[in-house]
């Protein structure tokens, strides 16, 4: 990295936002305001510079460099909440914010923020969005997107842009923001957003059923998911269920009386204040951040048979598997353990044609944040969206998606 | 265009084209009644494929399109201010699929709102989201305008219930985002999409999520002597955190209205206002809420507070919000439904202000909105014959739009910017967020040939100004 491109950002952020390591590492910036992020973005468009666009980290393998960055912009110093409304239930805070940060916050004014994602002290709000996962609570509140009301964000060319706001109801101008969300840094860089809270819950409890196999505990999930209540998270782990609840104190005691009833002669433990949230923070948390896994989605009625073919395909291949299923959103993160890198890629290989969404995440090699799925017209439109609105690539090495 | 007509005929038959003047009447505007413009030639295409092939001959002539579903807009969305050939999806209406297990439901664009919740009733799961116009107004439309409705209280609007579409694009191509699972593959072209307001395409299909429908249901109305108590209440109720599924205020004069109107629901006419709560959820959940709402009620001097004894009676007094904008017809022969946001800590302090506005220009105002949201709708009564009316509407709409936005609200909450409102959106938003809107446009349709003139003003796609309605808008 040129010492002239080291000068240049320090004339347009305080000479400390630059961090340039001696060796071959990537230099990187944290700019702070609005106007020092244009400043960079204007700077790197100036001199053809391809960024990556970091918050944490936690995520980073999700999407790994579709071209070699040769600048990290960094969110660390983006941080903050603007605006807590307790009376409108809102918050508005910048990208670097840690998710636990934004929790705290919210408590404090009796509000719960969703997304409730894993390893929320490391995990910025910006790096969430733009990675468009969701959290351990969604089958309760929804996925992060539907959330999201509004975002600010600086465009490859330095100009900052805005979309939606911070009202609960609005649809004024197109939703960029749902665009934004889950572009993992290619269109833009998340500055600030705005989310929607819920109210915290009086009490929380979780009922664990323990069944022989995982298949028992699969049909134990739908037989609750069926029942009129609303739960935060409905998880299975080996042949344990677990159901997560929350609400009103008489409301959370009536829904673990219907899993009770469900349960089919089988026990339920219930999980109260301490157990309960060991084991969320477990089971939320089980995957460590950069560990190779797969994220399987597909419909409820296709769930099970659709991680069965997942898990054989692994153990054909000598891959070792550990996972955490949502039955009841047919989502499951697969954590895939250690194996040869031959394995690994019959393993990928054999899952190609899987009729069933795949995503490959912290796996080497593998296409990561793909578009395997979408039609070859929306593949084309989402070029166009990248090309629109970053046509010399300033952010192409984020994101991997098209 | 008789030549237009002729092609599109040989795709959608002679029943799918009309160009005779007098049955184009309907299409001159939406809701929106006081912006007109003659329609030039209308096709109805019954599939996705044949909206493709219409949209192929359209774009080999560079015609502008404009998506219509019910008409129902109310702010000009469907309205042809530019020519061209308005694509209706009235002959679009089957529903394709209803997944009971799974949760969701395959509709053709053209359906009616209502009878996607009737389809999939039985099964015990509904369409939450419920605009008022749910008897008429299409899933198309919802789609395009990300409708809300009272229940979007608690369900969120629209864009929360969409798990796919088809589209046509300008050019004529099909643009499959259908597959019903959780999340996009890719960048979020569905939420894009929707609130597009008929600019990025045709939806021609659309894959929604149903949810279960409640196991019990409360319906209470509270009756104020003015209407600043039932503004309080609900920002009371909001910053207790309380969950019922919807908190609807109507004023004296829509009481007055709907009481005269065969949606005559039994509102009491001596009431400054009343609110209308629906509480849902089991049992145990229903009555603890209930209980905590009607504390908050009685410190706001309720007259009364009523309950809804069994179903007919629920539905009765929702047929009377929901029937509020047709009763108004009695009040007046126009009604423009302003549409505004606000922040829920400011119901009482912006609504007056909107009271104020009309009163100091003597415009007959009502009000009914979905105040959970911070939804205002002044509905300003006026004749479209009076120009003097007309001009005085426009203003108090523009300075309703300005002082919800100074307090920190938005220009619409549900209605969507259409021809309306595209000059107000320089009060929310920069030419760098408008400048963004139209290079998204673009790519979505470069001629902007879809719904020209809507939504973005026009200046801030690099032309030359921000349009008033057009002169010759009758
Ligand atoms: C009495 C009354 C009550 C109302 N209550 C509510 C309410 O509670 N909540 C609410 O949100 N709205 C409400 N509305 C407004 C209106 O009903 C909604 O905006 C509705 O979604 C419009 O649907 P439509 O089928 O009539 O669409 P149209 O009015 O025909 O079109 C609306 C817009 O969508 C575009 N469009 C239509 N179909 C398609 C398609 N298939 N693909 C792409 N673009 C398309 C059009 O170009 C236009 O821009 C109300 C209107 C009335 C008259």
């Amino acid at each position: 990295m040129s010492d002239s491109l080291l000068a240049a950002l320090r004339d347009v952020v305080s000479s400390d936002a630059v961090l340039a390591d001696a060796g071959d590492s990537t230099p990187r910036v944290a700019p702070e305001t609005d106007v020092e992020w244009s400043g960079v973005l204007q700077l790197a468009l100036a001199r053809g510079i391809t960024c990556r666009v970091e918050g944490n980290g936690t995520r980073a393998g999700w999407a790994p460099d579709a071209r070699p960055a040769e600048l990290v912009l960094s969110t660390a110093r983006t941080r903050g909440v603007v605006a807590y409304e307790p009376g409108d239930g809102t918050l508005t805070a910048r990208a670097g914010t840690a998710m636990a940060e934004l929790a705290e916050v919210g408590a404090g004014g009796g509000h719960h923020v969703t997304p409730d994602v894993a390893h929320p002290t490391r995990s910025t709000l910006g790096g969430v969005l733009a990675s468009g996962c969701s959290g351990f609570d969604r089958l309760r509140y929804g996925p992060a997107r539907h959330n999201l009301l509004g975002m600010r964000v600086v465009l490859a060319d330095g100009s900052v842009a805005s979309a939606g706001g911070r009202l609960v109801k609005n649809v004024t101008g197109y939703d960029l923001h749902r665009l934004w969300a889950g572009s993992f840094g290619r269109l833009c860089v998340v500055l600030e957003a705005s989310l929607r809270l819920y109210p915290l819950p009086d009490a929380r409890a979780c009922a664990r059923l323990a069944y022989p196999t995982r298949a028992d505990a699969l049909a134990a999930a739908r037989r609750v998911g069926n029942e009129p209540i609303r739960p935060t998270a409905l998880v299975v782990h080996g042949g344990e269920l677990f159901v997560f609840l929350v609400g009103r104190t008489e409301v959370v005691e009536w829904e673990l009386e219907r899993v009770r009833d469900t349960a089919d002669g089988e026990a339920v433990e219930r999980l109260d204040a301490g157990a309960e949230r060991d084991a969320r923070e477990r089971l939320r948390d089980f995957l460590p951040s950069g560990a190779p896994s797969l994220e399987l989605a597909t419909r409820p009625s296709r769930f099970a048979a659709a991680l069965d073919g997942v898990e054989r395909a692994a153990h054909a291949c000598d891959v070792p598997t550990e996972t955490v299923a949502h039955p009841a959103i047919a989502t499951a993160t697969v954590r895939l353990g250690p194996a040869t890198e031959d394995a690994y890629t019959r393993f990928r290989d054999s899952l190609s044609n899987f009729d069933e969404r795949v995503t490959w995440r912290d796996v080497p090699g593998a296409p990561s944040a793909s578009l395997e799925g979408a039609t070859s017209d929306a593949a084309a439109l989402m070029r166009e969206l990248e090309a629109a609105l970053d046509p010399t690539g300033v952010l192409g090495a984020g994101g991997a998606r098209v | 265009m008789k030549r237009l007509a002729s092609k599109l005929r040989e795709v959608v038959g002679a029943r799918g084209v009309i160009d005779d003047p007098t049955l184009l009447l309907p299409y001159e505007s939406d809701g929106l009644a006081m912006m007109q413009v003659d329609a030039e030639l209308v096709v109805l295409p019954r599939t996705t494929d044949e909206a493709a092939r219409c949209f192929r001959i359209l774009h080999a002539d560079k015609v502008p399109i404009v998506a219509r579903g019910a008409g129902t807009g109310l702010a000009g969305g469907a309205t042809p201010v530019e020519g061209g050939v308005v694509v209706s999806t009235a002959r679009m209406r089957d529903v394709l699929e209803v997944d009971f297990e799974d949760r969701f439901a395959r509709v053709q664009a053209g359906v009616v709102n209502v009878d996607l919740s009737h389809a999939c009733g039985q099964g015990g799961l509904m369409y939450a989201p419920d605009p008022s116009s749910q008897m008429a107004c299409t899933i198309g439309g919802n789609v395009a305008n990300n409708s809300g409705g009272p229940h979007c209280f608690k369900y969120g609007a629209t864009t929360r219930h969409i798990l796919g579409l088809v589209l046509v694009t300008h050019d004529g191509r099909v643009i499959d985002l259908s597959e019903p699972v959780v999340d996009p593959v890719g960048y979020d072209l569905v939420g894009l999409f929707v609130g597009s307001e008929g600019t990025f395409g045709l939806a021609t299909e659309v894959t929604v999520r149903l949810v279960p429908t409640p196991p019990v249901v409360e319906v209470l109305l509270a009756i104020f002597p003015d209407l600043d108590g039932a503004c309080d209440s609900v920002t009371d109720i909001i910053a207790a955190r309380l969950e019922p599924s919807a908190l609807e205020i109507l004023d004296r004069l829509t009481i007055e209205a709907v009481e005269k109107s065969v949606f005559a629901a039994g509102y009491p006419r001596e009431a400054e206002a009343v609110l209308l709560i629906e509480v849902e959820g089991v049992e145990c959940e229903v009555a603890s809420t209930t209980r905590e709402i009607r504390a908050i009620l009685e410190g706001h001097a309720t007259l009364e507070i009523r309950t809804a004894r069994d179903a007919r009676e629920r539905r009765q007094l929702w047929a009377g919000r929901k029937g509020a904008f047709g009763a108004m017809g009695r009040v007046a022969p126009d009604l423009y439904v302003a549409d505004a946001v606000v922040p829920r800590t400011k119901l009482r302090e912006l609504v007056r202000k909107t009271v104020e506005i009309c009163a100091e220009r003597d415009l007959l105002l009502a009000n009914v909105f979905h105040a959970g949201d911070g939804n205002l709708h002044p509905n300003i009564c006026y004749d479209r014959r009076d120009a003097d009316e007309v001009k005085r509407v426009l203003e108090a709409g523009h300075l309703i739009l300005e002082t919800c936005v100074a307090a920190g609200g938005s220009l619409t909450g549900e209605h969507g910017v259409g021809l309306e409102k595209r000059a107000e959106m320089e009060l929310l938003f920069t030419p760098s967020d408008l400048d963004t809107m139209c290079r998204v446009r673009d790519v979505w349709d470069p001629e902007r040939r879809m719904n020209p003139d809507k939504l973005v003003p026009l200046h801030a796609c690099g032309e030359l100004r921000t349009m008033p309605p057009r002169e010759d808008a009758r």
